[in-house]
């Protein structure tokens, strides 16, 4: 795939957003570099950007670190790998779920906007302190983000638990 | 009855096969024989990103019964093998990695932590030892994951993905075709494609699984090209490690020919290549389950060095058959 470093600009838009929607300060971004592909943004370490642009130029790749935004410009969304690597720095656009609601994400089924208390746009889901993964609230809707492959396997996960 | 029929069949030519090459190679054979009819372990590699052993022991309310931490400073638990581990939401968010305990052995061999690693995983899918060395690494430096197979890459980053490793690069080449400068890696792993001789044992002990039909077959020509591989992946592996670098090559197979055949050939053909203890903490606990290399196999002798290399038995360690050899570049 071709790699492109963010531009500037680009990644300080990135930066205002991540701030505005999830609470993010600009000093967790001194760690990485960001990665722009067709379809995403990637995050990845220093050395390995410079590797990258440097030593292992001749190579071609399929991922680098991790796809943190999928889509590459405003409104951005954001996935799981965004979530793994600033984790307890996202402060903002966390949703607890019941678990009656947990469950209806992991069925695919949407809940109406007036049982969640969030913001519009993709939101973190818990149950308790666990990550369950993305919901977009748009509308008056929350919409699971969740990927099908994995709902009915988590939602069986889920019951198990609460025998 | 006839399944069952068929299971005696396939399991009574393994143990005659593997009488017929090993016998006099294996210590302990007929316990050995006897370990691959026992079912293998459930064992998880905890994330440390996410989670201590305490807590997870806790979570999953496991009882100290069921379990057996042969090496206590990794963190590595045998569990259960009734819970699905594999649908578990702790297992889709990367808290844990379902992996033999002797795969683990390749990865600590090698001494990792620095802001400057440039490390190879030259056959990385599924992602086991690939998200293990990124933790050693505590995702400084740089990982290159390589996997040619395309449906194999995609379980490589599915793993690299869920369990949030960020220093990692995917190619996506053979390996002996990699297209890195000479000398570019300060460590290279190379798991390298092998007979898999050593995943043989229950459940997986079954007639009609593709690999196990190779095994059976015993095709001399199946064998041959493997050997050619892995011979070329090591050539490759040398030009690619820096001077001062670590190169450990494993197969999960107990074939001296895929084993210590492949690293004496090298030795000889590169003087500055040397062969190293493995760099297991010391004094190792892993000692007692570890027996060196052989020196000799069906009229071939090899160097003496090779007993630096490591041969693991599931009837000594109970997991799958391993081989692990370390070299260093001078």
């Amino acid at each position: 795939m071709s790699v492109n470093l963010l531009k500037n600009d680009e990644l300080e838009q990135l930066k205002d957003y991540c701030l505005k929607h999830y609470g993010l300060n600009y000093e967790v971004w001194a760690e990485v570099s960001a990665i722009k592909t067709k379809d995403a943004i990637w995050l990845v370490n220093h050395q390995a950007e410079a590797f990258l642009c440097h030593e292992g130029v001749n190579e071609e790749y399929e991922s680098i670190g991790l796809r943190c935004f999928s889509g590459v410009c405003f409104p951005y969304k954001i996935t799981d790998g965004f979530v793994k690597i600033f984790d307890n720095e996202i402060k903002k656009k966390k949703l607890n779920l019941k678990e009656s609601q947990a469950r209806a994400m992991l069925k695919g089924e949407s809940i109406p906007y007036e049982e969640v208390v969030g913001h519009d746009g993709y939101n973190l889901l818990f149950i308790g302190n666990t990550y369950l993964g993305i919901g977009l609230k748009k509308g008056d809707q929350l919409i699971s983000q969740i990927p099908k492959a994995l709902r009915s396997q988590l939602a069986k996960d889920l019951e198990i638990r609460n025998e | 009855m006839n399944r069952n029929h068929n299971m005696m069949n396939a399991e009574q030519i393994f143990h005659n096969l593997f009488t017929e090459r090993y016998r006099d190679l294996i210590p302990d054979f007929d316990q050995f024989l006897v370990s691959l009819n026992k079912p293998q372990p459930i064992g998880l590699r905890l994330n440390t990103r996410f989670n201590d052993k305490e807590e997870f022991i806790k979570r999953f309310k496991l009882s100290s019964s069921e379990i057996i931490i042969p090496i206590s400073e990794i963190n590595y638990l045998e569990v259960p093998s009734e819970n699905n581990w594999g649908g578990a939401l702790e297992h889709h968010l990367g808290h844990y990695y379902i992996q033999a305990l002797s795969s683990l052995i390749p990865v600590l061999s090698l001494n990792l932590g620095s802001e400057n690693d440039r490390v190879l995983d030259m056959c990385a899918a599924p992602g086991g030892k690939t998200t293990h060395l990124a933790e050693l690494m505590n995702d400084k430096g740089v990982l290159v994951a390589n996997e040619p197979s395309l449906g194999r890459r995609r379980i490589l980053k599915a793993s690299l993905s869920r369990m949030g490793v960020s220093n990692c690069l995917v190619t996506m080449k053979e390996g002996q075709n990699l297209d890195f400068p000479k000398e570019s890696f300060t460590h290279i792993l190379l798991d390298g494609p092998c007979s898999s001789e050593g995943t043989l044992r229950a459940p997986t002990l079954r007639p009609n699984k593709k690999k196990d039909k190779n095994y059976l077959n015993y095709n001399k020509e199946f064998r041959k090209g493997l050997h050619h591989i892995q011979s070329e992946l090591l050539e490759k592996a040398y030009s690619l490690l820096r001077p001062g670098g670590e190169l450990v090559y494993s197969t999960c197979t107990y074939d001296p020919y895929e084993n210590e055949k492949q690293v004496d050939l090298l030795l000889k053909k590169h003087s500055d290549l040397s062969l190293v203890e493995l760099n297991l903490s010391s004094p190792s606990p892993w000692d007692s389950f570890l027996c060196d290399g052989v020196t000799e196999y069906r009229g071939e002798h090899y160097s003496s060095e090779l007993t630096k290399t490591k041969r693991v038995y599931p009837h000594q360690l109970n997991s799958i058959g391993f081989y692990v050899s370390k070299f260093v570049k001078k």
